[in-house]
């Protein structure tokens, strides 16, 4: 039998759950489905109720966490979803095992990745996202000891550089590529948000003694099987840092998969929304980073508006909108203090591999037009990623749009995908 | 934050130094959480977790790669967050599992490459 909700809320990320939690409080059948095993999404990645107290942004888990569990809403931890076989309907996958699940309204909340980018090296074993390392500290990984590098760009930097120090790894420094100038701008712009700004100086406390350099870029990782050592250069001169680990991330990208798939208004390269959360598909609302970077505030004040739309409560919806309006903002001025610099699209030699999973050197795409002529002649982007990691990167170096979405949108069995679409039996 | 407090709880017994412990998955939940580790295999080679570590995690702690590309370079975990697919391995007979969304069980057998 296919089970419906009134609402099904895709991500258990801070969005997510915000917009579970109002809407099964305000007494609709709501499912929240997500791909990890538990909720709390990257920022409360690993995160418990009973030890949410320690941690940085714990509170806010803590009290979410409670709310969502004695609001009745339905959480399918471990499935992903994989297609929308038919309108209201979407099809999930784990283990092999296939579900579906009908929806009235659907709130997508399937957040942000990072960024990637291709430089000499980047594939060695020991090189990680920024917020990929952090991921893995927070899933049980021993850090202690450990020299770690962190370079890249983006606030996230700095919050990594805290947790694997409190982890007790040796930071080795943490390079910015935004100019210092511009930062301090954004650190301006910040003054009537002092919490934000007491976030960074505690983080920044907890790096010390690494060097937090802005300005400054990573042009390759070298090292025997894996990463020994990193060059990195400001431009005019180069020097060459030792460590176990390098994290590197540029900045976020939002995971536009499935509103892709769903038929969403992409502009700017975020989901087009209004001021109720509502994408252009009716009933389909999407929230946090699809809208715009802008963390965890951001998601829990959208996703507690798109929850309170689906449950018909728009005085309480509305009752967010400054909120909301004054975190876009800070998205939009997040968005332009860390901008990314050419220099960046310099960094892969014609050997580097752009796409890490069908191993397409950058040579190969330097005669493509567009991202499918590199598809079609070189199988960038064909590969178990379906292009998550060399799109983001792709569309960078070369301004490829990459719009297209099909189904599936994760690898799913093809018994998955050729399975008929059952209907909910209370809609037949 | 977290980690050091958990440091100074001087209910958390030290590790066994023998093996590679994180205690991040562990905190203020003392010694009867230590006691909940477990033990994986990644190519015959055993592993001691934390409980509710991700297979990556132990991978990544057994120095193995999880994968070999198509042009056969060594791979390891990247996004940690289900997205790149590098960290995948063949876990209790299933291949292609994204290990970093995968919490390791006691007895689990993880072969890469």
């Amino acid at each position: 039998m296919t089970a419906s909700f009134d609402l099904v809320v895709v991500g258990a990320g801070p969005g997510g759950m915000a917009a579970a939690t109002v809407a099964a409080e305000a007494g609709r059948r709501v499912c929240l489905l997500d791909d990890n095993a538990g909720p709390g999404g990257q920022i409360w990645r690993g995160f418990r109720a009973e030890t949410a107290r320690e941690y940085p942004h714990g509170s806010g888990f803590r009290s979410w966490a409670a709310r969502l569990a004695r609001s009745g809403c339905e959480v399918w931890q471990g499935w992903q979803a994989v297609d929308q076989p038919v309108a209201g309907l979407l099809r999930l996958e784990l283990e092999g095992e296939r579900r579906d699940v009908g929806f009235g309204n659907l709130v997508v909340a399937t957040g942000a990745r990072e960024r990637f980018l291709p430089f000499p090296g980047w594939t060695l074993p020991g090189v990680m996202g920024a917020g990929g390392l952090q991921a893995l500290v927070k899933s049980g990984l021993d850090a202690r000891g450990k020299r770690v590098v962190l370079a890249g760009s983006g606030p996230l930097l700095l919050a990594v550089g805290a947790g694997l120090a409190s982890a007790g790894a040796q930071v080795a420094g943490i390079y910015e590529q935004a100019p210092l100038a511009r930062l301090a701008g954004f650190g301006l712009s910040l003054l009537g948000q002092p919490s934000k700004l007491v976030e960074g100086a505690r983080y920044r406390l907890k790096t010390l003694p690494a060097p937090y350099i802005t300005g400054c870029w990573i042009i390759r990782a070298e090292g025997r099987g894996r990463v020994e050592r990193v060059t990195l250069t400001d431009g005019r001169k180069q020097w060459t840092v030792e460590c176990d680990w390098l994290g590197c991330g540029f900045n976020l990208v939002p995971n536009l998969e499935l509103p892709r798939l769903l038929g969403c208004r992409i502009a700017g390269g975020f989901v087009a929304v209004d001021r109720m959360q509502q994408s252009s598909v009716p009933g389909v609302a999407c929230v946090g980073e699809l809208t715009g970077i802008g963390g965890l505030e951001k998601a829990l004040v959208e996703g507690q508006i798109a929850g309170w739309a689906a449950a018909g409560c728009k005085a309480e919806a509305q009752a967010l909108e400054p909120q909301r309006k004054r975190l876009q903002r800070f998205a939009v001025r997040l968005e332009q203090a860390f901008a990314l610099r050419p220099e960046l699209r310099t960094l892969a030699t014609a050997e580097t591999l752009v796409c890490r999973c069908e191993d397409v050197p950058h040579a190969a795409l330097e005669g493509c037009a567009n991202w499918r002529e590199a598809k079609l002649h070189t199988r960038c982007g064909m590969g178990a990623c379906q292009g998550r990691v060399c799109g983001a990167a792709t569309e960078f170096l070369f301004g490829w749009e990459n719009a297209s979405a099909r189904p599936p949108v994760f690898p799913a069995a093809v018994s998955t995908l050729a399975a008929e679409a059952e209907m909910p039996e209370d809609a037949l | 934050m977290i980690y050091k407090n958990v440091r100074k709880n001087p209910e958390i017994p030290e590790p066994n130094p023998e093996f590679r412990f994180s205690r991040v998955l562990l905190s203020g939940e003392g010694a009867q959480a230590m006691s909940e580790s477990c033990s994986i295999t990644v190519n015959g080679k055993a592993v001691r977790v934390p409980a509710g570590a991700s297979v990556a995690a132990a991978v990544t702690m057994s120095g193995e790669p999880c994968r070999f590309s198509v042009s056969g370079e060594a791979r390891g975990p990247m996004c940690g967050m289900g997205i790149c697919m590098e960290c995948r391995a063949t876990v209790d007979g299933v291949p292609h599992r994204r290990t970093c969304l995968l919490v390791s069980a006691e007895g689990m057998e993880v072969v890469t490459g």
